[in-house]
Order: structure tokens, then C-alpha cells, then sequence
């Protein structure tokens, strides 16, 4: 599975969604299942995934697919 | 706030949960199965405990008092200072700690008093009392916590209201042979992520505020119940917390391999779970204890020491840090010694017993 995957994945499962709303636009709080508790689980299963611990400001920032791909690069994380 | 008390023992803790309880899956009425399930697999809470509706905080309190002194072989006249800790008074006048002083049988020169605190009142409570025994003022402090949290959440609010659950406890500071090493501090820039706005002086209780509101995010909340900014209140969490547990290590002069428990406050499963990642503590050393409790506030710490104690063996005790955060917003800790503190079983208490309790005082 190649880094992407992995990230897309992240978003499935944590969020429980499928693939069909999964764009860089998918920003937190535009679906119900992306609030501050499902923010957590993301966050958490992006952690694991990529055995890495954000940053607490990083967490704050992660405002949407999209964001969270330029985030993941300051983990040396490559998409 | 840094502080090193001496000649002080927390001797007994004792906790009680209200008998009736509420699983989280009732909630698939109001909020659907599939969301109930994700938010348990976040929070970790299955059900909680919820206080009957003719009873108030001080119910719960001077019930788990009374059995507790009785166990102990102790009565109210043997204590001469009441703190309680609690975001749900019996009234909003007179200070509920004066009516527990009397209910309680504690004597006339008792001194009693509230402190409106929450998720980090526990320490706050231990802190006022240890005061008031260091400093000679009193000999053995009751400090009781807890709150009638569901109550404040409005019926809709799905974060709060499956999270959330009433709880009590109570604890004896006295003198004795150990030192408590406090940390405390406040923020009160933040008072609007965990605040229930109407009801005060600022915002009474009018037409107006029995209507929803937008938060930030454009959803509804509701000014006469408990409103939480639960992405706010994450990073307040993740950015003081770990900050403040490494800040106590260092003053108290314990390595974190040392401390044999932390006990922090539970606040839901993925919060501590990110504290102890971040701090590099396993989960058998920073234990998560809410699934049938939920968070309960004030009484968070307590219930979760007397729910784990028999994996905690006397010798890990002996360094132990408790660690409360949340509502004000408030965080604080203390490093102590907890080998020789009884932490009595909690039990459950029912509609019944209070009834017969509030008749034998002539309440």
C-alpha cells in the first residue's frame, strides 16, 4: 500500500466515510462524521499509521485533506 | 502556582456512583445506531451513571460522608473543615457546603466553604485542604466532589451528552507523615470553550436564552446548558498537560520510570490516550477508566483510583501524580504518596437509601 493509500485510508476508516466524498476539499466540519470527536480518531490513526506525533499546532491546523498532506511533509511523511 | 506541603496525609478516599445508569446505545433514538457507535469507539464510554431527579449533589455527598466515617469509626465531630468542589450546588444560595456542614454533624466552628470548579476541582479541593491542615487551621479536612452533570446538558447536545456522567466522592486530608507537591494554574482567556452562559448575572435566564445560538462552527448551542468547544479544549489539553506533568517530575525530583501510576483526569479514551503518547507513558501506568462511568468531572480522579486500585500494588503507589484539566480553564496536579491511603470500594447508591437518609437527619 503506497504512502497515499495508507492517508486515504486513514480518512475512511477513522472517519467512517467512503470513497466517493474523499477530495483535497474534504475539510473538517463540512460532514458530520468529520467533528472535533472524529477530528481525534483521524489525528490518532494518522499517528499510527505513520508512526510519527503531531505536533499540537499541526493538529489545530489540520483543516482539510488537502492541508493535512502539506502537514504530513513536515513529518517527513511523502504522499 | 508551585507548592510543597508537609505533615499531611490523604488517608481515605470513597467514591458512590448513582444507581440508575444509562447506556449509550438508548441515545440511537436521537442521534442514529451508526453515530452512537463511532462516538463510543472515540470516547470509550458505554454508560454512565445518572442522578435520580429529586436529588441534588449534596445527596450523593453526605450519603458516601456518612458511610465513609462510619467505616472509618469516625463521626462529622471529628472534622473541623468541609470543602466541596462542585459545578451543580443544591442552590445557588446558601453555599451548599454550610448545608452539608450541618447535615453532616460537623461542629459550629468548622470552617466550609464551595469551590466552582470542574475537571480540575479535585486537585483544587485537595489543595484547599491541605492548606487549611498545613498552615494549623484544621486537623481533618472532608473534601468532596462531584457533580449532576447530565442535567446541564441540553437533550440534543450529542457531544456532551454521551460522554458525560454524574459522579461523587469523598476524601480525608489530615495530618500525617506525607508531603504533597502541587502544581495549579489557570487561563482564564479560554473561559468561553467549556461555559454555561445563562443563568448568572451577566446572562439571566430569560426567553432569549432558552434559544439555540450558533457556536463558531455554525452549529446550535443552547446559553442554558453546559456548551463545550471540544476542538479548543483538545488543544488546551495537548498543550498543557504533558507541559505540566514533565514541570511536576522536575520539582519533586522523580524520574517519569519512578511514578508507578499517574492518575489522570478521564477526560474520554483518546485524549489520555494522546497524553500518554506524548509523555511516553504506558497505558498500564496511566490507566483509562470510564467505560461505565463516563467522564465525570470533579470525581473523575477519585473513582478512577478506586477503579483500579487492585492493579496498583502499595509500592507503586508511593509515587503517584494526579492531574486535573478543564473548565475555567484550570489545570493543576500534585505528586504524593498514596501507599498508605485507603481507597474504599465505591458502591452504588439508590433512590431508596437517600430517601432514608434525608428522613433519619430530619432533612
Amino acid at each position: 500500500m503506497t504512502n497515499m493509500e495508507k492517508y486515504i485510508n486513514a480518512f475512511k476508516e477513522s472517519l467512517e466515510i467512503d470513497d466517493s466524498i474523499i477530495t483535497d476539499e474534504l475539510a473538517f466540519d463540512s460532514i458530520p462524521e468529520w467533528d472535533s470527536v472524529g477530528h481525534m480518531r483521524l489525528m490518532a490513526s494518522l499517528e499510527d499509521t505513520f508512526d510519527i506525533m503531531f505536533e499540537t499546532e499541526d493538529i489545530m491546523d489540520f483543516s482539510s485533506l488537502g492541508k493535512g498532506k502539506e502537514i504530513l511533509k513536515k513529518y517527513n511523511v511523502d504522499l | 502556582m508551585k507548592r510543597r506541603l508537609s505533615n499531611l496525609s490523604i488517608s481515605h478516599i470513597s467514591s458512590g456512583l448513582p444507581e440508575r445508569t444509562i447506556s449509550m446505545f438508548e441515545y440511537g433514538i436521537d442521534f442514529g445506531d451508526d453515530e452512537v457507535k463511532r462516538i463510543i469507539k472515540s470516547t470509550g464510554v458505554e454508560s454512565v451513571h445518572m442522578a435520580e431527579k429529586d436529588m441534588c449533589t449534596s445527596d450523593y455527598l453526605v450519603a458516601i460522608a456518612k458511610r465513609l466515617m462510619k467505616e472509618c469509626g469516625s463521626s462529622g465531630k471529628d472534622f473541623d473543615g468541609l470543602v466541596l468542589v462542585t459545578q451543580t450546588p443544591d442552590y445557588i444560595l446558601p453555599a451548599t457546603s454550610c448545608i452539608m456542614q450541618h447535615r453532616l454533624g460537623l461542629p459550629n466552628s468548622a470552617v466550609t466553604f464551595d469551590i466552582n470548579y470542574g475537571c480540575s476541582g479535585y486537585i483544587y479541593g485537595l489543595y484547599q485542604a491541605s492548606l487549611l491542615v498545613s498552615s494549623g487551621s484544621c486537623k481533618k479536612v472532608l473534601v468532596c466532589v462531584g457533580e449532576t452533570n447530565i442535567r446541564t446538558i441540553h437533550p440534543m447536545d450529542r457531544a456532551n451528552r454521551m460522554v458525560l456522567g454524574d459522579g461523587f466522592s469523598v476524601t480525608i486530608v489530615e495530618q500525617g507523615k506525607n508531603e504533597l507537591m502541587f502544581q495549579i494554574h489557570s487561563d482564564g482567556s479560554g473561559y468561553s470553550y467549556l461555559i454555561m452562559e445563562a443563568g448568572g448575572f451577566r446572562l439571566p435566564v430569560s426567553t432569549e436564552t432558552a434559544k439555540p445560538v450558533q457556536d463558531v462552527y455554525g452549529h446550535n448551542r443552547w446559553p442554558e446548558y453546559l456548551y463545550m468547544d471540544g476542538m479548543e479544549i483538545m488543544n488546551f489539553a495537548l498543550s498543557r498537560v504533558p507541559l505540566l506533568v514533565e514541570e511536576m517530575l522536575a520539582d519533586v525530583g522523580w524520574s517519569k520510570e519512578q511514578v508507578g501510576l499517574f492518575a489522570m483526569h478521564q477526560a474520554n479514551q483518546l485524549i489520555i490516550q494522546f497524553l500518554a503518547k506524548r509523555l511516553k507513558v504506558s497505558k498500564e501506568r496511566m490507566p483509562v477508566s470510564l467505560k461505565y462511568t463516563g467522564n465525570t468531572v470533579s470525581a473523575s480522579i477519585p473513582l478512577l483510583l478506586t477503579n483500579v486500585k487492585e492493579n496498583f500494588s502499595t509500592e507503586k503507589l508511593k509515587k503517584t501524580i494526579l492531574c486535573g484539566f478543564g473548565i475555567g480553564l484550570s489545570w493543576g496536579g500534585v505528586a504524593t504518596d498514596l501507599s498508605d491511603t485507603i481507597i474504599h470500594n465505591s458502591w452504588e447508591i439508590s433512590r431508596d437509601e437517600l430517601v432514608k437518609m434525608r428522613r433519619d437527619i430530619n432533612d
